[in-house]
Parts: structure tokens; C-alpha cells; sequence
């Protein structure tokens, strides 16, 4: 295995120092990582290094691009005024450059026609006394039956499930690894 | 009307990245000003041909290889003194200077030597790290938009990182 001539170690291992230090690698490269770096002088060292490179790699921020080179570009190209400046395209910009905020913004939309849509149902129509009366009765009939439903559900769950599906072959198992232990014991003895 | 949008938007979007990307590679005000133009130019003809959502990697594979012909006519026509342009310099940490200009020009003098680290590595391993460390592209995209394979893509981003680490310390030494 060759060896980093700095450090003498490991080039592999070297190499995930390095990665673990600028943020990449696996969960188990980095937890890896990190116990070694605990009780590893030489690898803490390299690791330190790196990190440090890596923090100030990562805090360069991009150069942003003169306003006069935009300008330059619209006399080129659409003729466009304000390139720069204009509200619907940084909106625009906005809502689809982060998935998050255009999967909120979904969301709000949605959300925001289903109330307009039920409120506006609601102030179309007018119900009788009669009408509430019977509704209300069919939605206690409809969660009478719902409760049911889970009553019975929990019942399963509770005596099939649980007792003959779950916890058995559970005990099966452990009844077989204890008999397995057993004859190992009476071998040795 | 819609092209007109879809541009502006990708403009918006992009402007930085090409105009940044372009900088650490031609380490050249104006010629980074050139390129990024003429990058704007190629997505205002091209607009109608691609997505939107599929425009980052187009883009720097257009960046990448505007920037790769400026150095190649640059290497045969003349060989200039490069040095960090102001403008790059000046981009660090404006906010922190009112409150500790010490702790400021030191920050400021250790991404300045970070660039200009960067800026020095071998165009094939400046151009992987850039779009991996600093533009945040993944390795599938930077694999697409430099036309390379993946797995040639980690390689040269290890390599990057050990060289930038070598490097600094010859800098320090120096």
C-alpha cells in the first residue's frame, strides 16, 4: 500500500482525510474519519490543514458581474431595457431557481383555490334547519362507523397480529437460538 | 415575449457564475468580460433550444470552452504577468471592516492568497475544483459540462485539493 510522504499514511485513507475534510465522503468515510482524527496525531494535523483550506475555499464568494457589461450585452442582443432591474424576472428568478420555494409556492397556491373554491361554495348556498339536522345525523353515523372500523382494527392488531405473527415467530427464534446455545454448551462440556 | 423571459431569467441566474468562472480561469478582467459577453450572446441565440432547468450545465460547458480558446490564442500571441484583479480582491468581506479591520485584512489577505492559489492550479484541475468547490455543481453536471467522465472528475478534484494544499504551503514558504 503506498504511503503519503508527508504523513506516512496511507494513501487511501490520505486521500478520504482530505475528502471527509472539504465536506464530502460517506457517513460511515466521515464517523471513520473523525475517531481517527481523535486519536491519530499525524492525521489530525492533515486534517486540520485541509479543513482550514477547504473553509476558506468555500467562504470565496462568486464576483459579481459589472452593470455596464449587461448593458453592453442588450444593445447585442434583445434591446431589452433594465435587464438588471426588472421585478417579474427576479420573482420569476425566485420561484424557480430554489425547488423548495417553488414546491412552497405550489403548495400556497393550491392550498389558497381550495379555500377560495369552499368559500365560495359556502356563500352560494343556504341550508335549512332540516338540511343541518340531517346532515349532522349522516356525519355521526359516518364517524360512528369510522370508529368502528379502528375499534376493530386495534382488536386485530392487538390478538392476530401482534400475538400470532409477530410475537411468535419472535419466541420461535429465540426458543431455537437458546436450544442452539444449549447443545453448544453440552458439546464443550 | 417568452424567449425575452426565459432569457432574462437565465441571465439572471447565471450572469455571476460565467463572469466568476470566467475570472478564475482567464485570471483577466477584461478578457473575462469578453467571454461572459460573448457566453450572453450564444444563450440569447440558443434560447429557444434549451430548458431552462437544463441551462447550468450548457452554459459552463460554453464558459468552459470560450475560456479554454482565450487561453490557447494567449499562449501563442503573448505571455502576460498575471495578477489578481482589484476587483476580485475587493469582493471579500466589505461587512466585516467597520467592525474589525484587523480581523478583516487578515481574512482579506487569506482569500486573496487562496484565490490566487486557485487561479495558479493546471486549467484541467482549476476547472473541476471551481465548478465543484466554489459554483456548488455536482459531479454528473461538471462531467457534462467539460465533457469528461466522472470518474475523471473526482480524480482531478483530489487532485485540485492536494495540489491547493501543497501549494499554500509554498506560498507561506515563500
Amino acid at each position: 500500500m503506498t504511503q503519503n510522504k508527508s504523513s506516512h499514511i496511507p494513501e487511501n485513507l490520505y486521500n478520504k482525510i482530505v475528502s471527509v475534510a472539504y465536506g464530502d465522503g460517506s457517513l460511515w468515510d466521515k464517523l471513520k474519519i473523525f475517531y481517527l482524527v481523535t486519536t491519530n496525531l499525524a492525521a489530525r494535523k492533515v486534517f486540520f490543514e485541509f479543513r482550514n483550506t477547504a473553509k476558506a475555499v468555500h467562504d470565496i464568494e462568486e464576483d459579481v458581474l459589472p452593470a455596464e457589461i449587461l448593458k453592453k450585452v442588450e444593445q447585442k442582443t434583445t434591446g431589452l431595457k433594465d435587464l438588471e432591474n426588472s421585478f417579474v424576472t427576479d420573482l420569476f428568478s425566485l420561484l424557480t431557481a430554489r425547488p423548495m420555494i417553488s414546491t412552497v409556492t405550489a403548495a400556497v397556491v393550491v392550498i389558497t383555490i381550495t379555500i377560495t373554491m369552499f368559500i365560495g361554495k359556502n356563500n352560494n348556498v343556504t341550508y335549512s334547519v332540516d338540511e343541518i339536522r340531517k346532515a349532522d345525523k349522516d356525519a355521526r353515523y359516518a364517524l360512528s362507523v369510522v370508529n368502528k372500523i379502528f375499534a376493530q382494527s386495534s382488536i386485530t392488531i392487538k390478538e392476530d397480529v401482534l400475538k400470532n405473527q409477530v410475537s411468535q415467530p419472535i419466541n420461535n427464534g429465540i426458543n431455537f437460538l437458546n436450544n442452539l446455545l444449549k447443545g453448544e454448551k453440552n458439546e464443550i462440556n | 415575449m417568452f424567449e425575452e423571459k426565459k432569457y432574462r431569467f437565465l441571465i439572471q441566474q447565471h450572469k455571476n457564475r460565467i463572469y466568476s468562472y470566467s475570472l478564475f480561469m482567464l485570471k483577466d478582467k477584461m478578457d473575462a468580460d469578453d467571454v461572459t459577453q460573448e457566453v450572453m450572446i450564444r444563450i440569447w441565440q440558443n434560447v429557444d433550444k434549451f430548458n431552462v432547468l437544463a441551462a447550468k450545465t450548457w452554459i459552463m460547458k460554453t464558459t468552459n470552452n470560450l475560456c479554454i480558446d482565450y487561453l490557447r490564442k494567449r499562449s501563442v500571441a503573448y505571455n502576460r504577468n498575471y495578477s489578481i484583479s482589484e476587483e476580485m480582491e475587493d469582493s471579500f468581506g466589505s461587512e466585516l471592516t467597520e467592525h474589525n479591520p484587523f480581523l478583516t485584512t487578515h481574512l482579506k489577505m487569506i482569500a486573496s492568497k487562496v484565490k490566487e492559489v486557485i487561479q495558479n492550479l493546471p486549467d484541467n484541475l482549476k476547472s473541476v475544483f471551481i465548478l465543484y468547490e466554489i459554483q456548488g455543481m455536482k459531479y454528473r453536471e461538471i462531467s457534462l459540462a467539460l465533457d469528461i467522465p466522472i470518474n475523471s472528475v473526482k480524480v482531478y478534484l483530489l487532485r485540485a485539493r492536494k495540489k491547493l494544499q501543497e501549494d499554500l504551503k509554498d506560498y507561506d514558504t515563500k
